[in-house]
């Protein structure tokens, strides 16, 4: 179980170590983790990786003792972090060693402002108040926070509370920082920042940082270290390369060497196109299909403006959507992405303008008449769930939309093989529920289908599920509209992209045109075989396959 | 910033101090035209010196609360009749009701001097609201609960979030409602679809919010307090607060109450400076208290001392001197209260 890992000339004391740890949920009588051994030094950046639903979460609140305390469970083993015992210590009693940043931040914060946040945890431990004064100006300057200390935690944006939330924790001194998918929810550029940042916490303070993250391709150029947790019994623990020569999660990078061929694992772009660009030499992109410009129109929205309250949200957008295209909406958190979809199922008021989906406004459509106009994925999935059990859902499903039973249940199969029909929906991982919500959605067969950012938590075999739903559902009478922050799942699925900054159009175009033009938003592939205008690794395979 | 520049406020607990006096003040008089005063004051004080702020409603909708009191008192006291003495000033037609409600009388005769009484009960309490929602306005309630004495301080965090939960409620109404929408539900309301969901939603949340603070050392104790003495100065505040009830009642039933009262305090103060002695937890940039609040303190037991030396009757002098105890925060402030 333990990588031999030949990186590290110095190996620091443990920071943490695991001896035998084995933790069963006896309700739902699952054994998350068996026998698990493993140790970190001091001072890495470790990884946490594995499919959805595997237990990357659960590791990681295992380290600060948040499981079993907070969640129950039966334990067993020995869990410790420079030296104490969790099973000894409650998690308030290790905040001075191990510090945890959750999935969403913004549903953690205590206080209401960013200097309150800050000293929240500094308050409880009781530090004086001078030493409190002086962590707080340092943390606002080594995060970059200065300038937003006055400021109300709802008005920061993603970026800006994933950070807030890391401050708040970093103010008590810790030695290690847990990250539940810090980057899951940003937008490229403050992903890099967020990560940059934890970078050089490492780097310049010698801080232990975990992070759980599925966008591999963000993160494995920072990290000393990976845990590869792909299942209960398989907890795998090594340097990078080891670990992702072949695991079959792997980001776009290391999926393009092992297409060329090439036995490198590279882990930046730099290393890839080093190491492997010149295999792609003899090779052409194949020509992206372009909608066919006589299409049957699916959407129309002309001259939208919407505002809330003085802000304004959508400014002078015009835009027209034909069947069989595959629209991306890209743009930095708070562009005015999420205003735009939700514009289409008409949730919003307009202070002017119109839409229209199949010549009807969808402000006037209710009930079975809209869902089969429009459907629609909301950045929470959850919110469309209510039933007490994933089968109740489907029942359901296939009761509002008229369709005969057992239709829902299929188009979660093709999305999902192996799922229980009896878990409640909130116990379901976040791609897993975000697929039931896409087989309730697609069961109608709408016009014009809505995700608002679908890859949030999803792993790269749920992503390929989702490109395989995309493009089952596209025809001749339907089209497509994602937002993502995630340019390998737009390069992927997408034939065209339309940019949004401030609540205007700035880009309009082939996905190739937009994608290769700005560094924030090429996807990896582009970066390694660039000039040559490649975007994913499948067209790499094609054009190798037809080479041959 | 220049210091000589700088808004001029008060200590969130001075604004409750002003408050709770004119509180009483106003629980020791009896006469209209000193209530009007209190009144007046409280609404001039608050509506010039509160934020933008969403408690600084606080004032406006204890206006309306007030009011509302008001009016149903009055036409309760017009409908049900009471047989006495005094001049009748209009007569309603009385209802005949069934033997077994044989002992409430509705219509009959309406009296100037009931309707003087009833008045005159009603103005009491609307200005008691009036007081206490005018301080609500001006303090800031994290403000508050933050300068409260640390061994308050984990039940002033809880409370305070809790009070951040009707907000969520909302979003979380509006989104499950959107959600149906969406999932072509046409029915207006259904308690499984949206109830058992918000349910759901506050529980996750509320975990969620649990996890955090716990994972920043809210509730954290050092190892140095040994276990036996930590529960002292919970158990001395619970004896105090129970003996302060048992005072009140005895107060409300027209009993002796004094050395109930005094026992209470003895307590509460003893378990609050234990309790206090043996908190750990710091506090970051506490708010100073100046001589601003100092004064405005003075003003504040000023304003009892002439309620109660007015002695319900109306003196101009002491009305004047009353009017100006009660605005003394408005001469002593500039500028907006904290946000």
């Amino acid at each position: 179980m333990h990588g031999a890992s030949l990186r590290y000339i110095w190996q620091g004391p443990l920071m943490i170590s695991f001896e035998n740890v084995t933790l069963i949920y006896p309700y739902v009588q699952r054994t998350i983790f068996e026998n698990l051994s493993f140790d970190v030094p001091e001072g890495e950046f470790v990884l946490i990786m594995g499919d959805t639903g595997a237990g990357k979460s659960t590791l990681l609140r295992l380290m600060n003792g948040l499981v079993p305390h907070h969640t129950g469970g039966i334990f067993s083993g020995a869990i410790r972090i420079d030296g104490r015992d969790t099973a000894l210590q409650k998690p308030r009693d290790l905040v001075d060693l191990i510090a945890i940043v959750g999935q969403n931040p913004a549903l953690g914060f205590v206080t209401d402002t960013v200097e309150e946040e800050l000293v929240f945890g500094m308050e409880s431990l009781g530090i004086a108040p001078e030493v409190m004064r002086k962590r707080v100006e340092d943390t606002l300057d080594l995060l970059a926070l200065a300038p937003l200390r006055e400021r109300k935690l709802t008005s920061l944006s993603g970026g800006e509370q994933q950070r807030v939330a890391i401050a708040s924790v970093l103010t008590m001194n810790p030695k290690i920082l847990l990250l539940d998918e810090p980057t899951s929810a940003l937008d490229p550029i403050a992903a890099e920042e967020v990560l940059a940042t934890l970078s050089r916490l490492v780097h310049d303070l010698g801080l232990t940082v975990i992070i759980a993250e599925h966008k591999l391709e963000r993160v494995l150029q920072f990290v000393d270290r990976v845990i590869y947790v792909k299942d209960q019994q398989h907890v795998a623990i090594g340097a990078p390369e080891e670990i992702l020569k072949d695991s079959p999660l792997a980001p776009p990078i290391i999926q393009l060497s092992r297409a060329l061929k090439s036995d490198q694992v590279p882990m930046t772009v730099r290393d890839a196109r080093r190491s492997i660009s010149h295999l792609a030499q003899q090779i052409t992109p194949p020509v992206r299909l372009s909608a066919n410009p006589l299409a049957k129109e699916i959407l129309s929205i002309s001259d939208l403006t919407i505002r809330y309250g003085e802000k304004i949200a959508l400014r002078d957008v015009w835009l027209t959507v034909k069947a069989g295209e595959v629209l991306a909406v890209m743009g930095r958190n708070g562009a005015g992405k999420s205003t735009l979809l939700t514009s289409m199922i008409g949730l919003r008021e307009r202070a002017s303008g119109a839409i229209e989906v199949l010549g009807k406004d969808p402000h006037t459509l209710h009930g079975a008449d809209l869902i089969s106009h429009v459907g629609f994925v909301p950045q929470e999935a959850s919110d469309l769930l209510y039933g007490q059990s994933v089968l109740e859902e489907l029942r359901n499903s296939d009761r509002d939309s008229h369709v005969p039973p057992g239709t829902t249940e299929r188009a979660l199969f093709d999305l999902l093989p192996e799922i229980d029909l009896t878990v409640h929906p909130r116990d379901l991982s976040e791609g897993e529920r975000l697929c039931l919500v896409l087989a309730i959605v697609l069961a109608r067969k709408p016009a014009l289908l809505v995700l608002d950012e679908p890859t949030r938590g999803l792993d790269y075999q749920a992503k390929e599920r989702l490109v395989a739903a995309i493009g089952r559902m596209i025809s001749d009478s339907t089209a497509v509209i994602l937002a993502s922050h995630d340019v390998e799942i737009v390069a992927d699925v997408a034939t065209r992209v339309v940019v949004l900054a401030d609540g205007e159009i700035v880009a309009d175009g082939e996905v190739s045109d937009i994608l290769t033009s700005s560094p924030a938003f090429a996807p990896q592939v582009a970066k390694v075989l660039s000039p040559a205008r490649w975007l994913t690794v499948s067209e790499v395979l094609q054009s190798l396959g037809e080479n041959k | 910033m220049n210091r000589v520049n700088e808004v001029r406020t008060l200590h969130p607990l001075a604004w409750w101090f002003w408050g709770i006096s004119l509180a009483i003040a106003t629980s020791r008089t009896a006469n209209v035209w000193l209530l009007a005063i209190i009144i007046t004051a409280t609404i001039v004080v608050t509506f010039a010196r509160r934020s933008n702020d969403p408690w600084a409603a606080a004032l406006t909708i204890g206006i309306k609360i007030a009011c509302v009191a008001l009016f149903i008192r009055m036409v309760i006291a017009i409908i049900f009749g009471v047989p006495g003495d005094g001049r009748v000033l209009f007569t309603l037609p009385r209802i005949r009701l069934p033997e077994w409600l044989a002992g409430i009388l509705l219509g009959g005769d309406v009296t100037s001097e009931r309707l003087n009484f009833v008045l005159m009960e009603s103005l009491t309490i609307f200005a008691l609201v009036i007081t206490l929602a005018g301080a609500s306005s001006l303090a800031n309630p994290k403000q508050t609960l933050r300068s409260l004495p640390g061994i308050l301080h984990e039940a002033g965090v809880a409370l305070i979030i809790s009070t951040t939960l009707i907000p969520h409620f909302a979003m979380s109404l509006k989104r499950i409602s959107q959600a149906r929408k969406l999932r072509g539900d046409e029915k207006r309301f259904s308690f499984k679809r949206s109830v058992i969901p918000l349910f759901e939603e506050s529980l996750e949340r509320a975990l969620i919010m649990a996890e955090s603070m716990e994972a920043r050392g809210y509730g954290h104790k050092p190892d140095a307090v040994a276990g036996g003495r930590k529960k002292a100065p919970t158990i001395l505040i619970l004896i105090g607060t129970g003996t302060l009830l048992f005072s009140l009642l005895q107060m409300l039933i027209g009993s002796r109450y004094a050395i109930t009262l005094a026992f209470s305090i003895f307590f509460l103060a003893c378990g609050l400076t234990l309790g206090n002695q043996m908190n750990t937890r710091s506090k970051y940039r506490p708010i100073p208290w100046r001589k601003e609040e100092l004064l405005v303190m003075v003003a504040s037991i000023g304003a009892i001392t002439l309620a109660i030396i007015a002695n319900f009757a109306f003196n101009p002098l002491i009305a004047g001197a009353l009017l100006l105890t009660c605005m003394a925060p408005l001469c002593v402030t500039s500028g907006k209260a904290r946000s």
